[in-house]
C-alpha cells in the first residue's frame, strides 16, 4: 500500500526536483554546521567583508561569518516550521473534524472560535506572549505562528467532511455505535489524509515565512540564529542601502528555495494522488 | 429558488458574524490591557531623555498623564467607556500621539492604503487567474510548465525581501526609481499632472512587489481548479458530445472562478490593515504603520480604533462572500438550513 | 467641439492645482527628529510636534552649552535685586508675530498655566521659585525659594523662561480647550520665534520663515526660508534620503558612517571628521539593581565594572561613535568640566593615568574571590552566605542594535568571571516598565547630558534617593538603581544652596569618594549626540571648525541657533558674531558673570 503511494511519486520529474532541493536544504541545516565549524555569533575585527576563500559569504558588521549563519538560520527556520506545521495541524485537524461531527451548536461555536482566531491580528498576540515569557524562544515563536494559521485548514477539512459523513458507510458506523472519536479516527480522517499530509506542507512554509515576517518587524525569536533575523539585522544595519548584498541575498534565497521546493512537493502530490490532475 | 430559506440564511449568517464581531473587538480591548507594559512609556521617556526635563517635570507630567488617559481606571470602566463613545462615533483620542483624535490619524492614511493595495490585489487576481487559467488550457506544454514553475517560485518569494532586492537593484545600483515615500519630497499633494506622474514613479515598486508575490498563488490555484473541472463528469461529456474544446474550457473557467472571487473578497476585507513591511521597506504611508506603531507603544485607543474598523471590513467581506454564495450556489445554502 | 470643451476643463484644472512644492535650494531638508504624524503645535501637551519648542517659540535667555553662556534672545539684560531676585528686561522690539508686543505678562501667564495644568514650557518651577510676576510692561521678577535653593533650578527656569501669548492662550483658556488645542492653521499661529507651520500632512512636516521676524535687525535671519522633515519610517529609509542628498541635516544613528566620505566621496559631513565623529550627547549607564541579591553587594558591582570591554565593546558595537565614561559620571570631554573631577582620587583608586575604570577580568576574579565568592561546580560563583550570583539577565529594548550588542558582550564577560548573566531584549514597553519599576537586573539606558548644571544633573538623577520609588512604583525621574544614601542627599543640597564654587566643588568630590565606595551602577560611555549635514545646498554647518553651536542635532531642543549658522551653497554668508561673549565682542553672558552678580547682589 505504501510502495504504491510512493511509488508514482517518484515517477514523477517535478516531485523529484522538489524533494531533492529540499533535502539538500535540509542536508546543510543539519550537517552544515557539524561541518563548518565557525561560531555564527563570533564577532571578530573582519567585519564586513565580502565573500572570500575565509569567510565564503563574507561577514556582517559584527565580523560574523555570514555563511555559517546561514547553516544555523537554515536549521533553526526549518525547525520553527516543522514546529508551527504539527501545532496547526494537530489544532485545525481537531476543530474542524469535530465541527464536522457535532454540528450543531458545537460545530458554530468552533466556526466562531475560528473566526475570530481568523480575524484577531496575530501581531498582538505575539507582543502579548511576548511580554509574559522571559525570552522569545524559537519554540515560542513556532507557537505564536502556529496557533495562527489553522483557521483556513479547519474550514476546508470541515468541509470535506461535512460531504464525507453524508455518505453510507459513515452512517452505517454511527449505527453501529461508534464514538465521536472513533468515528472521526477509523471513518474519517482517513479520507483526508493526502489533503491533510498537503495542508501541513504549506504549514511548514507559513512558519518558514511567518518567522522571518514577526522577525523583521522586531517580533521574532530574542535568540538564536534564523533566517528571518539574519534578514531583520541585514535591515537594521541598513545592507541594502550600503550595498552588502552578501548578508540579504543568501537567507531570502534559502527562504525561496525551501518554501518553493515545498510547494512543488505539495502540487505533484496533488497531481499524483487526484485522478483528475494525474497527467496521462 | 426560492427567496425566504435565502434571506433566513442571510439573517443568521449576519447575527453570526455581528456576535463573532462583538466578541473580536473585546478581545482586541482587553488583550493590550493585559500587557504588563506602559502606554504612557513612550511619552514619558521621550520627556526624560530628549527634553532633558528636570525630575519636577517629569514627574507632574507623570500624574496629569495618568488622570488624562484614564489608564489608571478599572478595565471595566475603561470598557464600558470606550462602549459608549464608540456607539457616537467617537473612537477616542490616541495616547502617543495625543491629542489627536484616532480617527484624524487614521482617516488621512486610508486612501494611500487603499491606492495602494486595492489596484495591487486586483491586478495580481486577474493577471494569476489569466495566467493559471492558460496554464491549465495548455496543459503539458511548455507554457504550462514555464508558467507553473514561475508560479511556483514567485508566489514563495517573501515580498518584503523581494522589495528589499528592487530597491538595491533599482534603487541603489542603478538609480532608476525613487526609493521612498509615495511623491517627492517637498511636493505638496496636488491634483496636477506633474504630481500624477511623480506619485506613478512612487509607485511601481511597492506595487510591482506586491503584484509579484501575490500573483503565483492565484495562478497556481486556478490551474489546479480548471484543470479539476475539464476532468470532471460534465466536462468529459461534453466532450463525448463533441463540444469544441474551447467552449469546454470556457465552461470549466467560469465554475472555477467562484472561489477564486471568494478568496479576492476576502482578501479585499483586509486591505484596509495595509501592508506593514511594505509600507515600512519603501517608507511609503498607511494604515500598516500606523497599526505597528500603535501595537508597540501600547496606544490602546489607536490598537482598538483601527481594529473596530479593520474587523468590521473583515467581517463585511466575509458576509459579502456569504450572500454571493447563497446567490450563486443554492447548495450550499440548503447544506447550512439541514 | 465637445472635446475641445473637456480639453480646456482639463487645462483650466491642472493650472488651478499647478504643482505646489517648496523650492530646494531654499530648504533644508530634516531627518531624525520625528517618526510618525504630528501631534500639535501647542506646547501644553505632553508632547508638542518637533519644531514647536525648537522654532516656533523662544525663551528669554538661550543657554549656550559650548561657551557656557547665556544669550539675550527675548530679553535683552538681567538684573539681581538681591541673591534671591531676578528681573529680566524684555526686549523692546519683541513681539508676537500677530504684532502685538510681548509683555511681562505673558511670561506670568505661561508658567502659571503650566503649574495649573501640570503640563507645559517650564513645568515644575513652582518647587524652586517663590513666585513670578510682571513688575511693568517689561519686567519680570523671580523670586527664589529659600526651601529648597536651588540656585540652578532658580537661573534655568528664570532665564530660560518661554512667554505663551496670553491673547491667545486666555481665550482657549475661558473655554477649557487648552489641552486639545492643535493649533494647525498656519494663518492663526502667534509664535515668537524665527519659524511657524507651512503645511503638515502624515508624509510631511514644513516651516516657513517669518522674514519680517522681530528679531531680523539684532540677530538677522536664519539661514532657510523653509524647513522640512519628511517623515520616515525607519533608519534605513532615513539614511538612504541623506546620502542620495535629499536630506540636509540629520540627528540619526548611521552605522560607519565615514563611508559616506571616505567610501563615497559624498559631501556628507559630522561634527569631527575623526573618531568619535559626534559630540557627547549624554552618559550611558549600565544600571544595576542595588535590590537584587548579589548585585546589592558593592564589590560584586565594582567587579562588573572591571569585567565590561569598554574598547572593544565602543569599536564593535558603537562604531567608535563614544569613548569610555569617567567613574566619576562628570563628561570630561568639556573643558569646563574638568574642574569638577577630583583626578588625584580616581587616579589612586583606578589605577589609571586618567582614572577611567581599566578592563581586568583577573582583577575582577580577584576582588570576587577575596570577598569570599567561590566557583561552583557549574561555573557561577556562590557568597559565603550563600548568595549565587546568577542567573541575572541584561537586557536592552529590541531592536537598539548597538546597545543589544553591547549587552551580549557584557554578558558574555560576566559570565567568564563567573556572574551568570542573559541576554533578554523585550519590546520598548515592557522594558522601559521594569526599568522605572525598578524590576530588571541590570540594563543599559540613558542617563542625562551636559548642561548647565552639569554635575549635579548626573548626580541627582543617579543618585537622589527622592527621585526614587519602591521596587514595583513607576519612577521616570530619575535613581532606577534603587540606591539609597541620605549623605549624597544632603551633599547635592549643599552643592546648589551656594554661591560659593569651592564649596560646590569640594561636595562633588565628596560624592566622587562614595560612588568609588558604593559603585551604585557604572557608567559606561557617552553616548553621541547625532548630527549629520549635507553640504549639497547648504554650507557653513556647525562643526570642530566652525564650533558655532554646540547642540546642532535637529532634534535637540536648543537646536535654533544651527539654523543661524548656515547659508545656501550659491549665496554664502559670513557666519554671525553676536553668538560670542561679551568679551569677545558678541552679546553672549557667561554664566560665571551670571553667578558674580549674583554673589555681589548680595
Amino acid at each position: 500500500m505504501f510502495s504504491l503511494m510512493i511509488r508514482p511519486l517518484f515517477k514523477n520529474k517535478k516531485f523529484i526536483i522538489g524533494i531533492s532541493i529540499f533535502i539538500f536544504f535540509l542536508l546543510l541545516g543539519i550537517l552544515g554546521p557539524v561541518f563548518y565549524k565557525v561560531d555564527p555569533t563570533e564577532m571578530t575585527w573582519d567585519y564586513e567583508q565580502p565573500p572570500s576563500s575565509e569567510h565564503p559569504l563574507g561577514t556582517d558588521t559584527y565580523g560574523r561569518d555570514v555563511l555559517a549563519q546561514l547553516f544555523h538560520g537554515i536549521r533553526s527556520s526549518l525547525y520553527i516550521g516543522f514546529l508551527a506545521a504539527i501545532i496547526s495541524s494537530i489544532i485545525g485537524t481537531i476543530v474542524g473534524s469535530f465541527s464536522a461531527v457535532k454540528k450543531g451548536i458545537t460545530d458554530d461555536i468552533l466556526m466562531a472560535i475560528t473566526n475570530i482566531v481568523l480575524t484577531t491580528p496575530s501581531m498582538l498576540i505575539a507582543i502579548l506572549i511576548a511580554s509574559y515569557l522571559k525570552v522569545r524562544s524559537m519554540e515560542a515563536v513556532a507557537v505564536i505562528l502556529g496557533l495562527f494559521q489553522w483557521p483556513w485548514y479547519a474550514r476546508a477539512i470541515r468541509a470535506q467532511l461535512m460531504s464525507v459523513t453524508s455518505r453510507e458507510y459513515v452512517y452505517l458506523s454511527i449505527m453501529a455505535g461508534y464514538s465521536d472519536t472513533k468515528l472521526v479516527i477509523e471513518d474519517l480522517l482517513p479520507t483526508i489524509a493526502t489533503y491533510a499530509f498537503m495542508s501541513f506542507v504549506l504549514f511548514i512554509n507559513g512558519g518558514i515565512m511567518g518567522e522571518a515576517g514577526l522577525s523583521l518587524i522586531g517580533l521574532g525569536p530574542t535568540q538564536g540564529i534564523s533566517l528571518g533575523l539574519m534578514l531583520q539585522w541585514a535591515v537594521l544595519l541598513e545592507a541594502v542601502r550600503r550595498g552588502l548584498w552578501w548578508w540579504f541575498v543568501p537567507p531570502g534565497i534559502a527562504i525561496v528555495a525551501i518554501t518553493a521546493s515545498l510547494m512543488i512537493i505539495s502540487t505533484t502530490m496533488d497531481e499524483v494522488f487526484n485522478p483528475k490532475l494525474r497527467e496521462e | 429558488m426560492t427567496f425566504k430559506p435565502m434571506l433566513k440564511f442571510l439573517l443568521r449568517r449576519f447575527v453570526f458574524l455581528l456576535v463573532t464581531y462583538i466578541v473580536a473587538t473585546t478581545i482586541v480591548f482587553i488583550l493590550p490591557r493585559i500587557i504588563p507594559g506602559n502606554p504612557l512609556a513612550q511619552m514619558l521617556s521621550n520627556l526624560s531623555r530628549v527634553a532633558q526635563a528636570n525630575p519636577e517635570a517629569i514627574r507632574a507630567a507623570e500624574k496629569t498623564l495618568m488622570e488624562e488617559f484614564g489608564v489608571d481606571k478599572p478595565i471595566l470602566v475603561q470598557y464600558g467607556q470606550f462602549i459608549l463613545k464608540a456607539l457616537k462615533g467617537d473612537l477616542g483620542t490616541s495616547i502617543s500621539y495625543y491629542p489627536r483624535k484616532v480617527i484624524d490619524l487614521i482617516v488621512p492614511v486610508i486612501p494611500w492604503t487603499l491606492v495602494l493595495l486595492l489596484p495591487a490585489t486586483l491586478v495580481a487576481w486577474i493577471l494569476g487567474n489569466t495566467l493559471g487559467a492558460m496554464a491549465a488550457y495548455r496543459r503539458n506544454t511548455w507554457i504550462d510548465k514555464g508558467v507553473l514553475t514561475a508560479a511556483l517560485i514567485v508566489s514563495q518569494i517573501p515580498y518584503y525581501w523581494l522589495g528589499m532586492i528592487f530597491i538595491f537593484l533599482f534603487g541603489v545600483k542603478l538609480g532608476w526609481l525613487p526609493v521612498q515615500g509615495a511623491y517627492s519630497q517637498g511636493t505638496i499633494p496636488s491634483f496636477s499632472w506633474e504630481f500624477f506622474v511623480d506619485a506613478l514613479k512612487h509607485y511601481i515598486m511597492p506595487f510591482a512587489s506586491i503584484v509579484l508575490s501575490a500573483m503565483g498563488g492565484w495562478a497556481i490555484g486556478m490551474r489546479v481548479m480548471v484543470i479539476n473541472e475539464l476532468g470532471s463528469d460534465y466536462a468529459l461529456f461534453s466532450e463525448y458530445l463533441g463540444m469544441k474544446d474551447k467552449r469546454i474550457f470556457k465552461y470549466a473557467f467560469r465554475n472555477s472562478l467562484l472561489p477564486q472571487i471568494t478568496g479576492l473578497a476576502l482578501n479585499l476585507g483586509t486591505v484596509l490593515g495595509g501592508s506593514l513591511i511594505t509600507e515600512i521597506v519603501f517608507n511609503y504611508p498607511g494604515t500598516g504603520y500606523l497599526l505597528f506603531k500603535a501595537l508597540t507603544t501600547l496606544d490602546y485607543p489607536m490598537i482598538q480604533g483601527i481594529f473596530v474598523i479593520l474587523i468590521a471590513s473583515v467581517y463585511l467581506a466575509n458576509f459579502l462572500v456569504d450572500f454571493l454564495y447563497a446567490w450563486i450556489d443554492p447548495r450550499i445554502r440548503l447544506g447550512q438550513e439541514e | 467641439m465637445k472635446r475641445l470643451f473637456v480639453f480646456l476643463i482639463v487645462a483650466l484644472t491642472i493650472s488651478l492645482f499647478a504643482q505646489a512644492s517648496v523650492p530646494r535650494e531654499e530648504t533644508v531638508y530634516v531627518a531624525g527628529a520625528l517618526w510618525g504624524p504630528a501631534t500639535t503645535w501647542n506646547l501644553y501637551a505632553p508632547q508638542a510636534t518637533w519644531g514647536t519648542d525648537q522654532f516656533m517659540y523662544i525663551p528669554a535667555f538661550q543657554y549656550d552649552l559650548g561657551r557656557d553662556a547665556w544669550i539675550p534672545l527675548i530679553a535683552e539684560k538681567y538684573e539681581f535685586l538681591d541673591d534671591k531676585t531676578l528681573r529680566i528686561y524684555i526686549r523692546p522690539e519683541a513681539k508676537w508675530s500677530d504684532g502685538v508686543p510681548i509683555t511681562a505678562e505673558d511670561f506670568v501667564y505661561a508658567l502659571e498655566l503650566s503649574k495649573k495644568l501640570g503640563i507645559g514650557p517650564g513645568v515644575g518651577w513652582d518647587s524652586y521659585i517663590e513666585y513670578v510676576k510682571a513688575v511693568d510692561e517689561k519686567v519680570v521678577e523671580f523670586k527664589a525659594k529659600t526651601k529648597p535653593l536651588n540656585y540652578f533650578q532658580f537661573l534655568s527656569h528664570s532665564l530660560g523662561a518661554q512667554p505663551m501669548p496670553k491673547h491667545v492662550y486666555s481665550k482657549l483658556e475661558a473655554e477649557g480647550k487648552i489641552k486639545d488645542w492643535i493649533n494647525d492653521n498656519p494663518d492663526e499661529q502667534v509664535v515668537s520665534g524665527p519659524y511657524k507651520l507651512y503645511h503638515s500632512d502624515p508624509n510631511i512636516i514644513i516651516y516657513q520663515r517669518i522674514d519680517d521676524w522681530w528679531g531680523k535687525d539684532i540677530f538677522g535671519l536664519p539661514g532657510p526660508k523653509f524647513i522640512a522633515h519628511v517623515i520616515y519610517k525607519d533608519n534605513a529609509s532615513a539614511n538612504l534620503a541623506l546620502e542620495r542628498g535629499d536630506v540636509d541635516w540629520a540627528g540619526l544613528f548611521i552605522p560607519s558612517v565615514w563611508e559616506m566620505w571616505e567610501k563615497k566621496h559624498l559631501p556628507v559631513g559630522t561634527w569631527y571628521k575623526e573618531k568619535p565623529y559626534f559630540l557627547p550627547d549624554g552618559v550611558g549607564f549600565v544600571y544595576l539593581n542595588n535590590t537584587k541579591p548579589g548585585l546589592s553587594d558593592p564589590v560584586v558591582r565594582k567587579a562588573i565594572a572591571y569585567a565590561i570591554p569598554y574598547k572593544e565593546m565602543l569599536a564593535k558595537a558603537y562604531f567608535g561613535y563614544g569613548s569610555q565614561a569617567h567613574p566619576s559620571m562628570v563628561i570630561d570631554l568639556f573643558k569646563p568640566n574638568k574642574q569638577y573631577i577630583d583626578y588625584d582620587l580616581a587616579k589612586k583608586t583606578w589605577g589609571t593615568s586618567d582614572g577611567r575604570v581599566p578592563y581586568d577580568l583577573e582583577k575582577a576574579k580577584q576582588i570576587l574571590e577575596e570577598a569570599g565568592y567561590k566557583l561552583g561546580k557549574d561555573g557561577i560563583r556562590v557568597g559565603s552566605d550563600g548568595t549565587k550570583l546568577g542567573p541575572y539577565t541584561i537586557s536592552v529594548p529590541y531592536g537598539w542594535t548597538d546597545w543589544m550588542m553591547m549587552c551580549q558582550m557584557i554578558a558574555k564577560n560576566l559570565k567568564s568571571i563567573g556572574i551568570e548573566v542573559n541576554t533578554e531584549f523585550p519590546d520598548f514597553s515592557v522594558w522601559s516598565d521594569r526599568m522605572t519599576k525598578g524590576t530588571f537586573d541590570i540594563i543599559i539606558s540613558w542617563s542625562v547630558g551636559p548642561s548647565f548644571d552639569h554635575p549635579f544633573n548626573i548626580y541627582r538623577f543617579v543618585l537622589d534617593k527622592r527621585l526614587s520609588k519602591p521596587v514595583g512604583e513607576v519612577t521616570w525621574a530619575g535613581d532606577w538603581e534603587r540606591y539609597f544614601n541620605d549623605e549624597v542627599v544632603k551633599l547635592l543640597d549643599s552643592a546648589v544652596s551656594t554661591l560659593d564654587p569651592k564649596v560646590r566643588k569640594n561636595a562633588y568630590f565628596k560624592i566622587q569618594e562614595i560612588i568609588y565606595r558604593d559603585m551604585p551602577s557604572i557608567p559606561a560611555f557617552y553616548t553621541a549626540h547625532w548630527y549629520e549635514y549635507s553640504t549639497k545646498y547648504w554650507v557653513n554647518w556647525p562643526n570642530e571648525d566652525n564650533p558655532f553651536w554646540f547642540r546642532p542635532s535637529p532634534w535637540h531642543a536648543d537646536t535654533l541657533m544651527t539654523l543661524f549658522a548656515i547659508s545656501p551653497k550659491d549665496n554664502p554668508k559670513p557666519i554671525p558674531t553676536w553668538i560670542e561673549t561679551v568679551e569677545k565682542g558678541g552679546i553672549s553672558i557667561p554664566t560665571a558673570k551670571i553667578f558674580e552678580d549674583l554673589q555681589a547682589a548680595k
